[in-house]
Order: C-alpha cells, then sequence, then structure tokens
C-alpha cells in the first residue's frame, strides 16, 4: 500500500514545512473550524494516506500499516462531531452499520478486540500516546500529545485549499 | 459493551504484552414462528405452527498479542427430539502478520463461497431466514464440507483500484459419512485441500466475486458395502456479491462431483441461489432464489441428494443494530411434493 511509502506532498513544499512546524506545535494556521485531523501514534513511520486508504482504515479493511504492526482505530465518542464526520463523511456509513460491521468483523476472525471509543478528542490523543500503532481523527483545535502527530491525507494538511476532511 | 470495548481497546492500541489474553465473548441466536403446510409426495397435507428455538451460538475472541489471536465458537441446538446437542463449531489459533498474510491452525470454515464464511452461524447477519439448501450444515443435509481441520493460509493485496484477497487450507477433509467432520484423525492419507481467490472493490457501495475449488479423497464407509472405496470429491464454485446504494445482491453456485470406484459412476450435483435485498433503511424487502439440481445414486449422500428448488420473499427489518426481524413466505418444491411456509424471526447478536 501507498501508506508505508514517503509522502507525496501535492501542495508547495515551502508552506507543507511551515505546517508541518506548526502542527508538531500542535496548531494549525489557517485550519478552519469546520476541519477535522487524522492523528496517528509518533512511532508510526506513514507521512499521509490517501482518502481511499484512510476510508479502508476506519471500515477496518486495512488491518496493517506494515508487517508486524497492526492498526489500532480510537473512535471518537458516540454522538461527538468527531465521531459523527468520522462515519458520515470518511465511512460513508451510519453508526448503526459500523456497530454490524464490528460484529460481522469479530465473528469472521477479521478483528480479534473492538476499537477503542474514547470519550473525548484529548482522550482519543492520550491513548495514541501509548500505542505502537492507533489512529484516530479528532477536530482540528485539538492539541496533539506527546508521542502523537498528524498524518497528512491525500498530502494535504488541514487549512490546504484540497484538504478532503472538511465538513 | 462500550466501556468493555474502550479497556480492551485500551491495552490493545498500547501494543503492549497483556498480563492475560484479552477476551471478547460474543453470540447469536434467534426464535422463530413458523406456520407451514407441507404436502407430501403421499398422504394428506400436513399442517404445522411452531415456535423454534434456534441455535445458540457462542464464541469467543481473544487478543493472545499483537498478531496472534484465538477464535472459538461453539453451538448448542435442540434436536427434533428436543435433546440438546453441543458441537465444536470453530476453534483455531490465527497469526496475522501483514494484510497479505495470515496462517490459522485449527477448526475452520471451509473457503467455500461467500455465505458460509460470511455469515455462517450468524442468523443475524444474513439476508434471508433460511438458509441455501447447498449451504446448511453438514449434519442438516447440506452438500458441501464447510468446516475443515487443519492449516489455513489468507491475504489480501491490492491490484490496482482492486483488491484481491485469497484463502487456501489443507484440512483432513470429510469422513466416511457427511455429517462428520475428521477433527482428531484423518481416515486416508489424501488432505483435503480448498482454495478461494476474491476480488473486490470497495467505495460508495462494494463489488466482490470470485472463485474457489476444493479437492478431497471422501474415506470408505466400512459400515456401508456400497461404501466399501474411496470417493475422489472435486467441488468448484463462483459467487459475487454487490452492495450498491440501492440495494445488494449475492449469488453463489457449486458444482459436487463424485467419483465412485466402487459403483464406476460420476456423480454430479449443482445448487446455486440468488439473493436481492432492496433499499438501504433499516425495512429492505428482499427475494430469493435456491436451487439443487441433484444427481441420484450419489452413494456418499443417498436419498439426502434430491432435486430442490425454493423461492423466498421477505421482509428484514433492523429494530437494533443487533437485532433484526425478518417476516417470510417461502415455497419449497422437492421431488412429488412442496411446502409453503410464512415465518417471523427474530435473530439477535449478544
Amino acid at each position: 500500500m501507498d501508506c508505508s511509502r514517503r509522502p507525496r506532498f501535492r501542495s508547495d513544499p515551502r508552506r507543507v514545512l511551515v505546517l508541518a512546524a506548526a502542527l508538531a506545535a500542535g496548531s494549525v494556521p489557517g485550519a478552519a473550524a469546520d476541519e477535522y485531523a487524522v492523528a496517528v501514534s509518533g512511532s508510526i513511520r506513514v507521512e499521509s494516506v490517501t482518502f481511499a486508504q484512510l476510508q479502508q482504515m476506519f471500515r477496518f479493511q486495512k488491518r496493517f500499516w506494515e508487517a508486524g504492526r497492526p492498526i489500532d482505530v480510537v473512535l471518537p465518542a458516540t454522538g461527538s462531531e468527531s465521531r459523527e464526520f468520522l462515519v458520515r463523511r470518511v465511512m460513508r456509513s451510519t453508526d448503526g452499520a459500523l456497530h454490524r460491521v464490528l460484529v460481522e468483523k469479530m465473528y469472521r476472525g477479521e478483528m480479534d478486540t473492538a476499537p477503542a471509543e474514547a470519550p473525548s478528542d484529548r482522550e482519543a490523543l492520550r491513548l495514541l500516546a501509548g500505542s505502537r500503532g492507533a489512529i484516530t481523527l479528532v477536530r482540528v483545535g485539538a492539541a496533539l500529545e506527546p508521542g502523537t502527530r498528524w498524518l497528512a491525507v491525500d498530502g494535504q494538511k488541514p487549512g490546504d485549499p484540497n484538504y478532503p476532511l472538511r465538513d | 459493551m462500550t466501556a468493555f470495548a474502550l479497556c480492551a481497546g485500551i491495552a490493545g492500541a498500547a501494543g503492549a504484552d497483556a498480563l492475560t489474553p484479552q477476551i471478547s465473548i460474543h453470540g447469536f441466536s434467534d426464535v422463530t414462528l413458523g406456520l407451514t403446510r407441507d404436502n407430501p409426495p403421499a398422504g394428506p397435507a400436513v399442517n404445522d405452527a411452531s415456535f423454534a428455538l434456534g441455535q445458540f451460538d457462542l464464541y469467543i475472541v481473544s487478543r493472545l498479542s499483537e498478531n496472534l489471536s484465538f477464535l472459538g465458537e461453539t453451538v448448542i441446538e435442540t434436536d427434533a427430539s428436543g435433546a440438546t446437542v453441543i458441537d465444536l463449531e470453530r476453534a483455531f489459533v490465527k497469526f496475522a502478520w501483514s494484510d497479505a498474510f495470515a496462517v490459522s491452525a485449527g477448526r475452520t470454515h471451509t473457503p467455500l463461497g461467500w455465505w458460509n464464511e460470511a455469515y455462517h452461524h450468524g442468523a443475524m447477519l444474513q439476508p434471508t431466514i433460511a438458509r441455501p439448501l447447498a449451504l446448511r450444515f453438514e449434519d442438516d443435509g447440506g452438500l458441501l464440507p464447510v468446516h475443515a481441520v487443519g492449516l489455513e493460509l489468507s491475504g489480501v493485496a491490492p491490484v490496482g483500484g482492486w483488491e484481491a484477497s485469497w484463502v487456501g487450507n489443507v484440512a483432513n477433509g470429510r469422513g466416511p459419512i457427511p455429517d462428520e467432520v475428521q477433527a482428531g484423525a484423518d481416515l486416508n492419507r489424501h488432505k483435503a485441500v480448498a482454495l478461494k481467490l476474491t476480488l473486490e472493490r470497495h467505495g460508495d457501495g462494494d463489488l466482490a466475486f470470485g472463485v474457489n475449488g476444493y479437492l478431497d479423497h471422501i474415506p470408505p464407509d466400512l459400515a456401508d458395502p456400497a461404501r466399501g472405496a474411496e470417493i475422489r470429491e472435486r467441488i468448484g464454485g463462483a459467487h459475487a456479491r454487490l452492495r450498491f446504494g440501492r440495494g445488494e445482491l449475492l449469488a453463489e453456485g457449486f458444482l459436487v462431483r463424485h467419483d465412485d470406484p466402487v459403483s464406476g459412476g460420476t456423480f454430479r450435483h449443482r445448487a446455486g441461489y440468488v439473493v436481492l435485498v432492496a433499499g438501504e433503511g433499516r425495512a429492505r424487502p428482499y427475494v430469493g432464489y435456491d436451487r439443487l439440481d441433484a444427481q441420484g445414486g450419489d452413494p456418499f449422500y443417498g436419498a439426502a441428494a434430491a432435486d430442490f428448488t425454493a423461492g423466498t420473499a421477505g421482509l428484514r427489518f433492523e429494530l437494533h443494530p443487533f437485532d433484526t426481524i425478518k417476516l417470510e413466505f417461502r415455497h419449497e418444491a422437492f421431488e412429488g411434493g412442496h411446502r409453503n411456509g410464512l415465518f417471523a424471526q427474530t435473530a439477535f447478536s449478544f
């Protein structure tokens, strides 16, 4: 999968560097309030994924970052804006269908544990901090925890003109 | 469930070895009311109205480490006499190294078509109340060896904009009679081998189609003089699943061939079904067609292999993500007779 390769930024590299520095500090200049960001455990070597790959991860279809390193999805809390956006815009599904998918995946032996469900964006990022391969989706305003970082989607970061995780 | 999922997820996401395996216990069951009118080949029609408690399916999924897991599944059911029967359905340990490679050892579902691995005992998951005839369980007149004890390898890899998934296994295979899955030993040296290849495309809809093959030598049945030698069994199949905004289509077909050296005969049985589920909401109507063209005289199946067709029309309503209500009318035709039935079922997960 492309997501194990080096990032392929389509936007201006200088702008990406500025954004990356800002993101590393936990703030997103130019990011709109209706944007969402993907955060991962800091040890993940992937810098960018395509939107299709992101869908596969949150649909539990793609289960590994690389050989030997499984993807652990941390879901935003039921009823939260992040969860609603994740299910509707990323998974293109419903919360009920998500529950059923989890039952199906566990019954088929494709998942060995239910995903974590974090009560808040902050808690989701805390869970990532202690993980080797976790991923979550939070509102752009959330502050990164040490040991976590942002993941670009289609080479775009929040605030980029073609950033896909915008409501 | 949320609290449990959170605890399990935290430990799982942390990626550290837990002090004990992290176990999730879930299951399926169902209750069905059936109103039927049976018109047998001889004798008067028989009407019946009965409640039926479905299988009590209990499965355990346990994460042993980041890459190692266990799944065990047990079914408790009552037979026609009311006696309780307990069957070990699956028990396997799985080592998953990447999306492209996983290996499982133990008792698994044989990789034959779509339904067998996707739904199996999950009555809530399957689109209809009744299972297609070919995919009924070995102890319920099914045509296929739906369970296997052995080694299974599987994986999925991207191919262009598609995903190619594969499942192959080497197993003991069938016992001397259709009901028997050889779990403790293999009565002959030949191992059953199966391979399923599926091409899938995911997006706003899903498209999957594939083929599967199965080879085995069925050991002789020493209690039956007509079964004094091994029967060579070959099974070929194809499956397709299309899920789109306004519905879902599921279709499978199988050809079973038995070469029997005692009678010198070759017996071919064809089976298949199509199910179309319309709509995308909680209430979804469906229709289905199920058919078996059996060749008489097969010493392995005996009288169990007989021509059969069934037409189904129903409505499934998702009361909750973990509980589905189904109303189904079914007409079944078999050699010399037919049966009509109206069924109502609640099928749930817990």
